[in-house]
């Protein structure tokens, strides 16, 4: 994700961009294909990048979406020590939200003769755990929120994004869109940083922003 | 009781969705929580007490009693066989 041109320090810059949706999954323009239905799919892809995370199994599908996309996101950066991740943070967008297990939860809990709410089920039952998921993962401290939105609001997301790194609470950031219900998911995910000199990396702008996720 | 054990096992590993594991991986005396056996958590002593009461009609009345029992798979087989005798 280089060679677009140089930056100033103010600026933010796009590190690296991850897409996965029920046909393929790109990694910084790299596609790869997404074969069978999400269940199928997902752990194919967790398996071929030699993700070792047990944990990801108990995850509920928007999480696991969004673990896997923020995994494959980070695949080649260079994160700062563990003790240095106070101000990385996870700034994400849905649609659905968490509505895909709140179905099987409530689907789990119809039967009066056979009700045993599950914990583990109902632990997922809400949208932001997936953004906790990345967090633990990847011992970021900095700021983290979901939006739900009916449609993918990039101008708000990177704006939210951008006023996040004016402020000082953020110098990284994983932010983007998963979003998924059934068999229908998308997740767009960048990963941005605050510039460091010389660096020569694509600004995290709306028109860039729009680029890369069409592929252009 | 090696039966039970063995079923104990392959229903730890659907419940807790341990897709990974097999029977043969999960040591019977080996802790279940903590660093040195499955690495299980709080949800996962919720999913294991589910197992009880789903499948062997048994309920841990006794919050104490919880730490002594969901020690290990041999000491759930345990306490199973001994709510059941």
């Amino acid at each position: 994700m280089q060679g677009w041109c140089l930056k100033k320090m103010s600026d933010i810059i796009i590190k690296s961009h991850c897409s996965i949706n029920g046909t393929s999954a790109v990694i910084n323009g790299v596609s790869t294909l997404f074969n069978g239905d999400f269940a199928e799919g997902i752990r194919e892809l967790y398996r071929s990048n030699n993700i070792s995370y047990p944990k990801f199994f108990k995850m509920d599908n928007l999480s696991k979406l969004a673990f896997l996309a923020a995994e494959l996101v980070l695949k080649d950066v260079e994160l700062p020590e563990k003790q240095d991740r106070l101000k990385t943070g996870v700034i994400l967008m849905t649609s659905n939200s968490s509505l895909d297990t709140d179905c099987r939860f409530s689907q789990s809990i119809n039967n009066p003769e056979e009700y045993y709410p599950s914990p583990a089920v109902f632990v997922y039952t809400l949208p932001n755990v997936m953004a906790g998921e990345i967090c633990i993962r990847n011992s970021f401290q900095g700021e983290n929120c979901v939006y739900i939105n009916e449609v993918c609001d990039w101008e708000f997301l990177a704006g939210n994004v951008r006023s996040m790194f004016e402020s000082g609470k953020l110098d990284a950031c994983i932010c983007g869109w998963c979003d998924l219900f059934m068999e229908d998911f998308n997740a767009d995910i960048f990963y941005v940083e605050r510039c460091e000199e010389n660096q020569d990396y694509i600004p995290f702008k709306n028109e860039n922003i729009e680029k890369i996720i069409k592929n252009l | 009781m090696e039966d039970l054990i063995v079923k104990l096992k392959g229903e730890i590993i659907e419940q807790l969705n341990f897709e990974d594991l097999t029977v043969d991986d999960i040591d019977t005396d080996a802790p279940l929580f903590g660093p040195d056996g499955l690495g299980l958590d709080s949800i996962d002593a919720l999913e294991l007490i589910l197992i009880l009461e789903k499948k062997y009609q048994i309920k841990i009345t006794e919050a104490d009693d919880g730490r002594s029992i969901l020690k290990s798979v041999r000491t759930m087989s345990d306490f199973i066989m001994k709510k059941k005798a």
